[in-house]
């Protein structure tokens, strides 16, 4: 017996949809959405603000035999409502036709789909009383008031959504993409001086606050991140330049996610460095030949989408295998112009969205990694060099940097530059020096093709926020605990002049 | 939206006073309701309207609603058309997420607001049903911008209207309506540039906004070699320089991080004037002109429209307050800014002109864009850039595109006598030119 969802509801809905379709000789996807979330907001040890939100509507696409679209939506979702979205989506795509522009017909290409995806939840919403959640919070951020320079902000947001998507094909499938984090900023700040770093945990539900291992990781990082606030503030400036680089497994997902993910969307093949012609540049070589490059949706992750927003199953794709380019991460309109099959890849931020070719968790694997035992929270700069030496992979006196924790990126996949930028850079040592965080930029292929090695298991859950196009999804990944990165001209460490 | 939000204050009003099975009493309450009709339609890579463009109609009514409860407790919520329906299951929700704020804010006394115009009646056309001048903005864009030889051309028409309500228990009730409208033409992935404001562009604009994003395009298509790495002259031209004030002014002035220590700006910082930017610099937020993108009659709050200085003659004067943060600094709330930098006021008793500048220009960049500036540390006010949209000039002649990394101190950028403001044609916002790192 599957557990009831809060879409299914909307049977009568959903059947009007269908008979427009049939009346009108129109294909169509219709999206519902139910979103409910708590956000609660902690400085210094006091509640700033505790936030509901409550969220549902439809949307749908029509799409005429001739491939012309259109769309409309509503917070609205019955019966009566969606025979007028119809009828205006048909109205505008009609007007598309009369504009001679763009036709595509692939919807009528895409194979019926009627899963079904519940995800198992420990903890979900409800599960807790508020005041528990809160008194947790307010005990979680006291607790990391390490030292007077500091102020601690905590903030935590429970996400409980579900979709539907319905298709004039008899597709008919429904999801949920539950989420969860808690996110903690540290601003120390002396004689005029301030320094900022952030670190966050994600999760599904609430087990980020009542697990105890859980828990237990999330203060080992917000410890890590406080100090190393505190030590910025007499930390100096790197000098811009290229030098052979680590770095972490958040930064790494940043390089897959920015750097990379972006590049192997299908909807913008036209002008994408792995495009030619319009086509995805299968076979080319773009990356170190011991690095692999994985997206797809891991259950229990925070971008955890099973089925894509026009109701294909989602697909975990090898993007590149042993550094050759292999996939594309293609939705239902965009693949077959990129030459590629459909991944399932289509994504939109709410039912109000047109779905864009999106990535969930991006992951760079690395073959034959170097073990580490320990847990990554445990690696601080002094044990890092030591694996670095133990591995041969630095030498003594070597300069090498270790970038530290990721403050986001922005790439242009048309002229393959990347930009991330870190929480801080250590000079690796026996005894390691901080530096001020500076960027991290430079050619997409330089970077992947510099990678030399990975350092401990794959780790895969540092958490974003995509913001293709203005429509901001959730997005995670990772690589190992470490990525060892080759001095390359084409890669570069900004700051300030030599 | 009259019945909408008359219908929530009824049932808000019958609560007033009484105490609920939760043990808490409802002392006041205030709302911010929006509906909001939207027609939008794009073009991407030359082809209006396909499955990612297709012109699209949307409907919402949603807001926020905030409960004031005896002994100093609050509840915020988002609220969307059905709370209505379920209103029992949504208080039982609010009474649980209740909590208590020392800091929390009354309510605003009724007044009537300025009575700033808003609404378009081109634009309301448009959300009644004629759509034609929505796909013609699109078609005429197309083909200004292919005339500069532009391969790709991208873009979007987004008209709204948007019914707003903002009300409390102490009688205020400000209804008011506004129509946004914002345009985006790009080329070739290289640059784009919109227009924005609560009313329809007229040709000029329009045809001003097509030229310079195709113009501009055509120039970044040319490449150049820079010569050389190190200091030199940087323009950052207005959309860059309002992306740099929005992500280290308007950060660091935030009430909310500046009373909670999280800000380069203290509390008493402000409360001594205390001298942070050249004296002629003077950065204000104006809610108030007519049909500008970033006006509006009043808060979410209720807090009335206005202009206030935030930085006068290089001086701190106030944070960004909503009532809580003026409540807990003890200073007076202030008018919000709209669209980031988009909408600051910057006054200075001189700016010179772009051009002639230019044609002065020994060395120096022009910079359209920049990647990564929402990864800088705000609170610090250093960055380190790559400036991926650029254009050197040399000798005052433009040479052509090059990518370059920038690096420097916005504060001091601001606070520099060296810092030149130039007049930007077509920009309210001057475009702003220093001296930085510059790295291949």
């Amino acid at each position: 017996m599957t557990r009831s969802l809060r879409v299914d509801a909307y049977d009568e809905t959903v059947e009007a949809a269908v008979a427009m379709g049939r009346r009108e000789q129109v294909g169509f996807i219709l999206r519902i959405q139910e979103k409910k979330e708590l956000l609660f907001n902690l400085n210094n040890g006091e509640t700033e603000e505790i936030a509901t939100t409550s969220l549902r509507g439809m949307g749908i696409q029509v799409c005429t035999p001739e491939g012309y679209t259109g769309f409309a939506s509503s917070d609205r979702i019955d019966p009566s409502t969606v025979t007028e979205l119809f009828q205006q989506a048909l109205k505008l795509a009609k007007r598309v036709e009369a504009m001679k522009g763009e036709a595509n017909k692939a919807l009528f290409s895409a194979p019926p789909n009627n899963r079904r995806v519940v995800v198992p939840l420990k903890y979900p919403y409800g599960s807790c009383s508020l005041a528990e959640i809160e008194e947790r919070l307010v005990k979680l951020n006291k607790s990391l008031t390490l030292d007077p320079r500091l102020s601690v902000r905590t903030v935590h947001r429970l996400v409980d959504e579900e979709w539907r998507v319905v298709r004039h094909d008899g597709t008919d499938t429904a999801f949920m993409t539950p989420r969860s984090f808690i996110y903690n900023t540290f601003t120390a700040r002396e004689n005029g001086k301030t320094a900022t770093t952030y670190c966050n945990l994600p999760g599904t539900d609430l087990s980020i606050l009542l697990e105890p291992a859980e828990t237990a990781k999330l203060y080992k990082r917000s410890v890590r991140a406080a100090r190393m606030a505190l030590d910025l503030l007499h930390a100096g400036t790197v000098k811009s330049g290229s030098y052979k680089l680590v770095i972490d497994y958040a930064l790494a997902k940043v390089l897959a996610h920015e750097a990379f993910g972006h590049a192997a969307e299908t909807d913008e093949m036209e002008s994408s460095i792995l495009g030619e012609n319009g086509r995805l540049r299968r076979g080319m070589e773009v990356a170190s030949p011991i690095v692999s490059i994985i997206d797809g949706p891991v259950e229990g992750d925070y971008a955890y989408q099973p089925v894509s927003a026009n109701g294909i199953d989602r697909q975990t794709v090898y993007i590149v295998r042993d550094g050759i380019l292999e996939a594309g991460l293609a939705d239902l309109f965009s693949a077959e112009a990129a030459g590629v099959p459909v991944t399932g890849a289509g994504r939109a931020e709410s039912y109000q969205h047109l779905p864009l070719a999106r990535m969930s968790n991006i992951r760079i694997q690395v073959k034959d990694p170097w073990p580490i035992e320990e847990e990554f929270e445990e690696i601080t700069p002094e044990k890092l060099y030591e694996i670095m030496l133990r591995t041969g992979l630095m030498k003594e006196g070597e300069e090498v940097y270790y970038l530290s924790g990721f403050k986001g990126g922005q790439v242009n996949s048309a002229e393959g530059n990347f930009v991330f930028n870190c929480a801080g850079i250590y000079l690796l040592g026996p005894e390691p020096r901080l530096y001020q965080p500076a960027i991290f930029s430079g050619k997409v292929l330089s970077a992947l093709r510099a990678v030399r090695a990975g350092l401990g298991p794959l780790k895969i859950d540092a958490m974003g926020t995509c913001g293709k196009m203005a429509q901001g999804v959730p997005s995670s990944g990772g690589s190992h605990y470490f990525l060892v990165l080759d001095k390359n001209p084409g890669i570069m460490l900004g700051g300030e002049g030599r | 939206m009259s019945v909408f939000g008359e219908q929530l204050q009824e049932r808000l009003n019958t609560l007033l006073g009484k105490r609920l099975a939760s043990g808490l009493t409802l002392t006041g309450w205030r709302f911010d309701l929006h509906e909001t009709e939207d027609l939008e339609v794009g073009v991407k890579n030359n082809k209006i309207g396909g499955p990612y463009t297709a012109p699209g109609l949307k409907q919402e009514s949603s807001g926020e609603i905030c409960l004031h409860w005896e002994d100093e407790k609050y509840t915020i919520a988002r609220i969307e058309r059905r709370v209505l329906e379920d209103f029992q299951a949504h208080l039982e929700l609010w009474e649980k997420t209740a909590y208590k704020d020392p800091y929390g804010p009354e309510l605003v006394k009724p007044y009537e607001p300025p009575a700033v115009p808003l609404a378009h009646e081109g634009a309301t056309a448009i959300l009644n049903g004629e759509f034609t001048p929505a796909f013609t903005y699109l078609a005429e864009g197309l083909e200004i911008m292919t005339g500069y030889g532009i391969n790709k051309v991208d873009g979007r028409v987004k008209i709204s209207r948007d019914r707003r309500l903002v009300a409390n228990s102490e009688g205020l009730w400000v209804a008011y309506e506004q129509t946004p409208v914002q345009i985006y033409l790009g080329g070739d992935d290289l640059f784009g540039d919109v227009f924005a404001e609560k009313r329809l562009p007229d040709q000029e604009e329009f045809t001003g906004l097509a030229a310079y994003a195709g113009r501009t395009v055509r120039e970044l298509k040319k490449r150049a070699t820079l010569p050389r790495e190190g200091e030199m002259a940087v323009i950052l031209t207005p959309s860059v320089f309002e992306a740099f004030l929005e992500h280290y002014l308007l950060s660091n002035l935030s009430g909310r991080l500046v009373a909670n220590r999280q800000s380069a700006f203290a509390a008493q910082d402000f409360q001594e004037a205390k001298k942070v930017f050249r004296e002629d610099l003077t950065i204000s937020v104006d809610g108030t002109r007519p049909y500008r993108y970033s006006s509006y009659r009043c808060t979410g709050e209720g807090v009335p429209t206005g202009r206030a200085d935030l930085v006068r003659e290089g001086r701190l004067v106030t944070p960004v307050l909503t009532l809580k943060y003026a409540k807990k600094l003890g200073m007076e709330p202030t008018a919000i800014p709209v669209a980031g930098g988009y909408g600051l006021v910057i006054d200075l008793p001189q700016r010179e002109s772009f051009d002639g500048f230019l044609g002065e220009l020994e060395e120096g960049l022009i910079v359209y864009s920049v990647l990564g500036l929402h990864t800088q540390d705000y609170s610090a006010g250093k960055f380190s850039l790559v400036a991926d949209q650029s254009l050197l000039v040399r000798k005052g002649q433009i040479q052509g595109k090059v990518e370059t990394v920038i690096a420097g101190d916005f504060w001091q950028v601001l606070a520099s006598e060296d810092t030149v403001f130039l007049d930007y044609p077509r920009e309210e916002t001057p475009a702003v030119c220093f001296r930085a790192h510059v790295a291949q």
